[in-house]
């Protein structure tokens, strides 16, 4: 039995490591493509002994890489680079968007290392305070991405976001025209406490003012989870069968009550929107079961704080906007075919 | 000495096995109460709604009653869920395979964490079974996220879906597949000589051995049986929600510890009863929707969950003293 298990543990572990192996192969090679091509680089600077612009490294940190939309901002980043010779990226993330200290520790590690620009999208905005205070004594210049939220005593270089009121506002009104200001509706929430749910929320809430006819009758978190959100509007619809409309913070969440109201074989009474422009949203936009999303554009912030490196390497930090708000678009079965 | 344990051996009633009442006195008040407190709630389709949605916890917690029945926690449990669940939805997307292969294949991987888990608590050096659960916990979560490379994998081919979200005469399958597993995790605690080793170890693991129970083994299989549950669960959600999600079932492993704690499980092992933790598992799931349905405000809801679970664990406790 020892020797069983022992085989055992022995297997497994040969079985994980090959998996990985197999499945990062890939990666792996573009790696080693890279760090090829590096070396060349490195070696024709010698040969040529022209001193080029030295390397700009910029630290990123995304909030968590279990989200759709962070690792597409991060892609898009690490693609971006690549198109200015000398700016490199380093990506640290945290596992999960409720670490908070982990967060403030991947910032001063990047400080420590001595990065020639912070970008970062902030999980708590008043426990990063102080770290960035240490970037702004060391001179390192801070780009915030994905909120636009001052942080008092910091000097930003940039703020890169949507405007989450603005999108809650579209939304809002979309809704207010489509039930022509009357009718049932519920809400299911994102998680508790997120600013910018908080803020999708308040601008939904800000339309909804000129529409009196439309009433909130449900409300409820389900976590940014689709199966929770599928949960949540199976119960939904057992309290309140009258409900015309409802509306998810986050788009999986949308994904998750198209299931449930599919289910239910209520597709035909019940009008979904959700927010965020996911790939698979965008695709029942497509086929007519979600009516409409609010579509960010991640990889479009990520282009911009990669320019705004450029501008940092090149001397004209002065002339960065402070606040660079990506537009965001409502998406429905009238303009889909664009996306 | 080795007499009296042997011939208590197979003396089934001797066994701890926990009461049930409390639960059930629980669940029943909880039932009641939401009777009253809303119209929707006791209704057939409401019923089997709250079933469909108590059966992935549900099954998970089967699992997590035999690890702390042999006096150990399974932490794994979440990310076995998420990982069984991945690679079924990533062979059947990615590489078109057979739907029974591919379910087979996520099975196999959760058998494996389970073996691994139990393995590494039962091995000379004795890992404590709570780190691990938790290396383990995120190794697998972290196989889970690079396999996929943290994206979902969704278009799964439509009869996959039925698993969870199919019907069998007017019940949906998930509550069929729970209740066949605790059915059968009955029979085996109940009536079969493995079963009873599980109490054994966690009752008093030296008399066990003395007994001649082979240690090792069992706290293997009890593992084996925890990453399987929670690859059934972990493919069920799957199905259900149609989409493979490497950051599915984080938290399910507290969620299946209360259920089984709430059924009468003991920690430390040595007690513990499966239809006990059917009940807590259902305390939970009823609870979540009748909050759902008063459309209770979320920051409540959480500490309506906390006071339930603190409550019931508290009169099962006083009670017994």
């Amino acid at each position: 039995m020892k020797r069983l298990s022992l085989l055992l543990i022995l297997v497994l572990s040969v079985v994980m490591i090959f998996s990985i192996l197999m499945i990062g192969c890939k990666e792996e090679a573009v790696a080693e493509e890279e760090a090829v091509a590096e070396k060349e680089a490195v070696e024709e600077e010698a040969e040529e002994e022209v001193a080029p612009a030295e390397k700009f490294v910029i630290g990123f940190n995304p909030r968590a890489l279990t989200s759709v939309f962070f690792i597409t901002m991060t892609d898009a980043i690490q693609e971006e680079v690549k198109n200015y010779d000398g700016i490199e990226v380093e990506v640290l993330s945290t596992e999960s968007q409720k670490d908070i200290e982990g967060q403030v520790k991947i910032v001063e590690d990047f400080i420590e290392k001595g990065v020639d620009m912070l970008a970062i999208s902030i999980n708590d905005p008043s426990s990063m305070i102080e770290p960035l205070k240490k970037a702004n004594e060391k001179g390192i210049p801070i780009v915030i991405l994905d909120s636009i939220y001052p942080l008092e005593g910091v000097e930003v270089l940039a703020y890169i976001g949507h405007d989450n009121t603005e999108g809650g506002k579209m939304m809002g009104e979309h809704v207010g025209e489509l039930l022509n200001g009357e009718g049932k509706i519920a809400i299911i929430e994102g998680p508790p406490g997120v600013s910018v749910i908080q803020w999708r929320q308040q601008g939904f809430e800000e339309s909804l003012v000129n529409y009196l006819g439309i009433e909130v009758v449900a409300q409820q978190p389900a976590n940014a989870d689709r199966g929770l959100a599928m949960d949540v509007m199976e119960n939904m619809l057992e309290a309140n069968p009258e409900i015309e409309l409802v509306w998810a913070h986050i788009d999986n969440m949308a994904m998750g009550a198209l299931t449930a109201i599919e289910g239910a074989g209520k597709l035909d009474d019940i009008t979904i929107c959700g927010y965020n422009g996911d790939e698979d949203v965008l695709a029942m936009i497509k086929e007519g079961k979600i009516n409409a999303t609010i579509l960010q554009q991640p990889a479009e912030q990520a282009k911009m704080a990669v320019k705004i490196a450029d501008m940092i390497r090149k001397g004209q930090a002065d002339q960065v906007e402070n606040i660079n708000i990506i537009p965001i678009i409502l998406v429905t079965s009238d303009n889909i075919d664009d996306y | 000495m080795l007499e009296k344990i042997n011939e208590r051996k197979f003396n089934f009633s001797s066994l701890r096995r926990s009461n049930i009442l409390t639960p059930s006195i629980a669940l029943i008040f909880l039932v009641v109460l939401l009777s009253f407190l809303s119209p929707h709630f006791l209704t057939v389709s409401n019923m089997l709604n709250v079933l469909r949605q108590v059966s992935i916890i549900a099954i998970v917690s089967v699992g997590m009653t035999y690890a702390i029945l042999t006096g150990g926690i399974d932490l794994s449990v979440g990310s076995v869920v998420a990982l069984s669940g991945v690679i079924t939805t990533m062979l059947l997307k990615n590489y078109s395979v057979n739907m029974y292969l591919s379910i087979l294949a996520g099975l196999t991987v959760g058998i494996l964490c389970g073996v691994a888990v139990g393995s590494m608590i039962s091995s000379k050096i004795k890992m404590p079974p709570f780190i691990a659960g938790l290396a383990m916990m995120a190794v697998v979560r972290g196989i889970a996220l690079i396999i996929t490379n943290g994206r979902p994998i969704y278009n799964l081919p439509e009869q996959f879906g039925f698993i969870g979200g199919g019907f069998l005469y007017r019940i949906p399958f998930p509550v069929i597949i729970m209740i066949v597993i605790y059915i059968i995790a009955f029979i085996n605690l109940r009536f079969t000589k493995m079963g009873v080793s599980f109490y054994a170890i966690g009752g008093n693991e030296e008399a066990a051995r003395v007994a001649g129970i082979n240690i090792r083994r069992s706290t293997v299989f009890a593992y084996t049986i925890s990453g399987l549950t929670a690859a059934v669960a972990g493919i069920v959600l799957a199905s259900r929600v149609m989409v493979g999600q490497p950051i599915a079932g984080y938290f399910y492993e507290l969620d299946a510890i209360a259920a089984s704690v709430i059924g009468g499980a003991r920690m430390g092992g040595g007690e513990a009863n499966i239809w006990g933790t059917l009940i807590g598992a259902l305390i939970m799931g009823i609870l979540k929707n009748g909050l759902n349905l008063l459309n209770v405000s979320t920051y409540y809801q959480q500490v309506a969950i906390g006071i339930v679970i603190a409550g019931t664990i508290s009169f099962n406790l006083l009670r017994k003293s």
